[in-house]
Parts: structure tokens; C-alpha cells; sequence
């Protein structure tokens, strides 16, 4: 036998986390066993393989099932990135500025609590287009956890570090940009992780509701129609929508964190 | 003329629910022009505060402070603080921080900020991690990139908190060795504050003892050793009697034996 070659396939097998693939495999077939013998509840529920057989025959060639991902990764992405765009400045001007905040906070936080789905019959009012008021869903999710993360940051900055900047002779301005925006940069990361899971819960929602496209929609519709596969395709392919934008803002952080790799 | 003037300082510091705590009261001390002055007092006794007014951080209610005969009224490059906790900037390089002071103060180019910097670098023996981020070196060389990031500005007051608290007992010896090394080039004008009696002797020219509720500068204590402080000096009957005259200055009479009170 060649020691490397076993060694090789040690570290493949470490690599590959058995024991999360034993566990996923013990998942379909209890799944697979619920289904088959009708257990309660289960009346209704398709076993994978008929899950894996609808997919493959009708989803997986479908135009129409691509573009509700490319819709629903539309819709997160544009509320998304615009809950950054806003959420981060006015984070750092509430955190910096004291009037600014003495003003503005309260509003934010009588607005922080209202879940982003109460914002629904006041967007599709509000906004002309259905797709405009999900897209402001979608922002709305996000945006005070970023708010509220980048605020909180600022207060959190060491004093030392502003201290040791002025004693350095540096401006407020490059005191701004050399020590309180990489100050805030972690607190930014942790409000992208919370947000884009947000961003997918909400849209999911909003789909359901208020749209005719995207993965939930596509979710619901299985649902009204009794179609138990389309479900459950919808429900795996928002999980794993969700998991590929984690992915994408996780790379996005360690980017925006060199000194942490 | 004196380096630094201090006098008559006083501070409270206001407290919720509770009448405001009495810091400091009548302050007053020099520092001569390229002295090595230690401070010494308990903990809590407002050391750190002292320091902080000095780099122009805090300011007092009443009394005042001078370098060289300018009033010290706000942080400067004139001055620099070494802080007991590192304040590097952990999201920059070791050399981004050693560089940060002469390209705030605009005092020299790029070209010659890093000239000098890598200069500074190399004489710290640190000129191979110089690319590494502070998270990525150990509690002494951390303090040595503190010590060059002061240096590269030539200040005329280099105040050192107790800057190596905290770390081993070996290590903490190698950098009071290192620093007197600096010290003896450089002769910058240095207020180094510590809680150790042994670091006080091996490192200072005059040790000032702080005391009191609200704190003064209750003795001053000169110690006449040479440098370098071998273990032979640390060992004389010279040094003994310094450290009997030390702990007899800070402690309170009672505490000593009928002869040395």
C-alpha cells in the first residue's frame, strides 16, 4: 500500500467534514423513511427522490426557475447593497456628530423596532411598483442592524487610538479616515453577516405577499397549488441562495479585514 | 530652564449619584531637559490622569502646564504618550504605524518617512516584521513598535505609562534594558510611570512619589547609581540605600522600623 496515497485520502476525509455528511445523509433517509410510511404529517410531504426526479425533469431545464433566483438575488442585492450605502454614513454621522445624533436617534430607534414585513401595506402604498416596495423591504431589514452595528462601533472606539492620532499631529479628517473608518470595519462586517440573512428572510416574505416572481414566490405557489416537490425545491434553493450570498459577503469581509486572515 | 512646569494642578472628576472624586490637588513638579524622571503612587491615585493632562489629553480644573515654557493646552507632536495597553493600530502594518506620525504632521515626504521608519525598524530589530500586522507580534515587540512610532517624531516629552506592564519577567527586563539603551542616545526628556519599586530603580535618575487623597507629589527621591544599571550596581550597598530611602518615602512612617522612619 502507498503511505502517501493513504495519508492523501486522511486528509480528504478530514477535509470533507464526514461526520456533517453522515449527518446530512441520516437527514434524507429519515426524511426518506417519514415520507414513505405516510408518518403524520408527512401525508402530503414527496420523499427526495421524488424531490431529486421533479427537479431534474422540470426545474433543472426551467427558464422560468432560473429567473426567480435571478429575481429574488435582485431584489436582495438591491436592498442590500442600498442599506449599506445609507446605513454606514448615517451610522458614522450618528456616532460622530453629536447633535446630529441627538436629533436624529430617537426617530431611528421608534423606527428600529417595527419588523421589516409591518413596512409591507405602507410600502406597496407608498411605492408605485410592487417591485419597488420590495426592493424597499428588502432594504429596510438591513439597514438598522448596520445603523445600529456602526454606531455602536464608534462609541466602542478606544480612546488611545483617537488619542495617539492627534498626539501624531494628525487632521480630524485623516483622523477619520486612518482611525475611525477601519475602527468601525469589523462592526460593518458584522452587520453585513446579520443583514444579508435578514435581507433573505424578508424578501422571501415579500415575495410570498406582494410578488409574482422569485424563489418565494415560486415557494408559495407550490403551496396554493398542493404541489408538495415545488415546495420543497423552492425551500432548498432559498437555503441555498441564502448560504451562496453568505459565501459572497464572507469573502467581502476578509478583504475588508487583511489584518485578520 | 525647566523641560516641563507643573503647577497647582487640580482635578475632580464629576460622578452620578455621588459627590465628584477629588484626583489631584495642588500638583506641582519640573522635569529638567533631558531627564529620566519616574513617577510612582498607588494604583488608582491619578498617575494616569497626570500623564494624560500632560499629553494634552485631559484638561485640569486649575493649575498649569508647560513645555519649555509653552502652556500645554491640547495633544501635540511635541509630545508623545505610550499607553499601558498597546495602542498601535491593529489594521495597519507595523510600518504604516511608525510612518502615521511625519505624514499626519506633514513634517516629512513619503520617501523620507519611510526612509526613517525602516531606519527606526532596523535599529529595533524589527525590520523583518515590518509588513506584519500588530496582532501578529509578541507583548514586547509591540512595545518596541510603540517606542519607534514616538521616536520617528523626535517629541520633546516622551511620557511611557507603564509601558511594560504585563508582560514576562524576562522580557520586561530585556526592554528596560533596551529603552535605556534608546534613552542614553537619544535623551529625550522622559516621564516614566510605574507601580514596580524595582523598575523605578533600574530605570530612573528621579523618582516622584505621589500620594494622598486628593493625590500630590508627597517626595521626590534622587537615584544616584550609574547607568548602565548592571547587576553588579543593582547588588551595592549604593542601591541598597536607595531602596531603603525609596520605600521609606512610600510608605507611611508607621510602616518602617524605629531607625529608618
Amino acid at each position: 500500500m502507498n503511505p502517501g496515497k493513504g495519508a492523501g485520502a486522511r486528509r480528504l476525509l478530514r477535509r470533507l467534514n464526514w461526520r456533517g455528511a453522515i449527518s446530512i445523509v441520516a437527514f434524507i433517509l429519515l426524511w426518506t423513511l417519514l415520507a414513505r410510511l405516510k408518518a403524520p404529517g408527512f401525508a402530503e410531504i414527496p420523499d427526495p427522490a421524488e424531490v431529486g426526479r421533479a427537479f431534474w425533469s422540470k426545474y433543472l431545464p426551467s427558464a422560468a426557475y432560473w429567473r426567480s433566483w435571478v429575481v429574488s438575488f435582485e431584489r436582495v442585492g438591491y436592498g442590500f447593497i442600498l442599506s449599506q450605502l445609507f446605513g454606514i454614513p448615517l451610522g458614522l454621522l450618528l456616532g460622530t456628530r453629536r447633535v446630529f445624533h441627538e436629533i436624529v436617534f430617537p426617530v431611528v430607534e421608534l423606527l428600529r423596532p417595527i419588523p421589516p414585513l409591518a413596512w409591507v401595506p405602507l410600502s406597496i402604498l407608498f411605492w408605485p411598483t410592487a417591485e419597488l416596495s420590495i426592493v424597499f423591504i428588502t432594504f429596510i431589514g438591513p439597514f438598522f442592524i448596520i445603523v445600529i452595528n456602526v454606531h455602536d462601533a464608534v462609541h466602542g472606539i478606544r480612546k488611545e487610538h483617537l488619542w495617539l492620532a492627534r498626539s501624531l499631529g494628525a487632521s480630524p479628517a485623516l483622523i477619520f479616515r486612518r482611525v475611525i473608518l477601519p475602527s468601525v470595519v469589523p462592526a460593518i462586517a458584522v452587520g453585513m453577516t446579520l443583514g444579508i440573512a435578514v435581507a433573505w428572510n424578508v424578501v422571501i416574505a415579500a415575495e410570498m405577499i406582494a410578488s409574482d416572481a422569485g424563489l418565494g414566490r415560486l415557494t408559495w405557489e407550490g403551496y396554493v397549488s398542493h404541489t408538495g416537490t415545488t415546495v420543497i425545491i423552492g425551500m432548498i434553493s432559498i437555503g441555498l441562495a441564502g448560504y451562496l450570498s453568505t459565501l459572497i459577503v464572507t469573502y467581502a469581509e476578509k478583504r475588508m479585514m487583511p489584518w485578520q486572515r | 530652564m525647566a523641560a516641563v512646569t507643573v503647577a497647582g494642578l487640580r482635578k475632580r472628576y464629576p460622578r452620578p449619584s455621588a459627590p465628584p472624586l477629588h484626583v489631584l490637588d495642588g500638583v506641582s513638579f519640573e522635569l529638567e531637559p533631558g531627564a529620566l524622571t519616574v513617577l510612582m503612587g498607588p494604583s488608582g491615585c491619578g498617575k494616569t490622569t497626570l500623564a494624560c493632562m500632560l499629553a494634552g489629553y485631559v484638561a485640569p480644573d486649575s493649575g498649569t502646564l508647560s513645555i519649555y515654557g509653552r502652556p500645554i493646552t491640547a495633544a501635540g507632536p511635541d509630545r508623545i504618550m505610550v499607553f499601558q495597553e498597546t495602542a498601535l493600530w491593529h489594521w495597519m502594518t507595523v510600518l504604516d504605524n511608525v510612518m502615521f506620525g511625519p505624514r499626519a504632521s506633514g513634517s516629512m515626504t513619503q520617501a523620507q518617512a519611510r526612509e526613517r521608519a525602516l531606519g527606526l525598524l532596523e535599529k529595533f530589530g524589527l525590520l523583518d516584521f515590518k509588513d506584519r500586522y500588530p496582532g501578529q507580534l509578541s507583548g514586547g515587540m509591540r512595545r518596541r513598535v510603540e517606542l519607534a512610532q514616538a521616536m520617528i517624531n523626535n517629541p520633546e516629552l516622551m511620557i511611557l505609562d507603564e509601558p511594560f506592564r504585563g508582560l514576562d519577567v524576562m522580557t520586561r527586563g530585556l526592554m528596560q534594558e533596551y529603552y535605556l539603551k534608546l534613552f542614553a542616545e537619544s535623551r529625550m526628556t522622559t516621564l516614566f510611570i510605574t507601580s514596580e519599586l524595582e523598575e523605578a530603580l533600574v530605570v530612573g535618575e528621579r523618582v516622584l512619589i505621589m500620594d494622598g487623597t486628593p493625590a500630590r507629589i508627597a517626595h521626590s527621591v534622587v537615584v544616584d547609581l550609574p547607568y548602565p544599571r548592571t547587576p553588579q550596581v543593582l547588588a551595592s550597598e549604593r542601591y541598597l540605600d536607595v531602596k531603603r530611602r525609596l520605600m521609606a518615602a512610600l510608605y507611611l512612617p508607621e510602616h518602617l522600623t524605629g531607625e529608618e522612619a
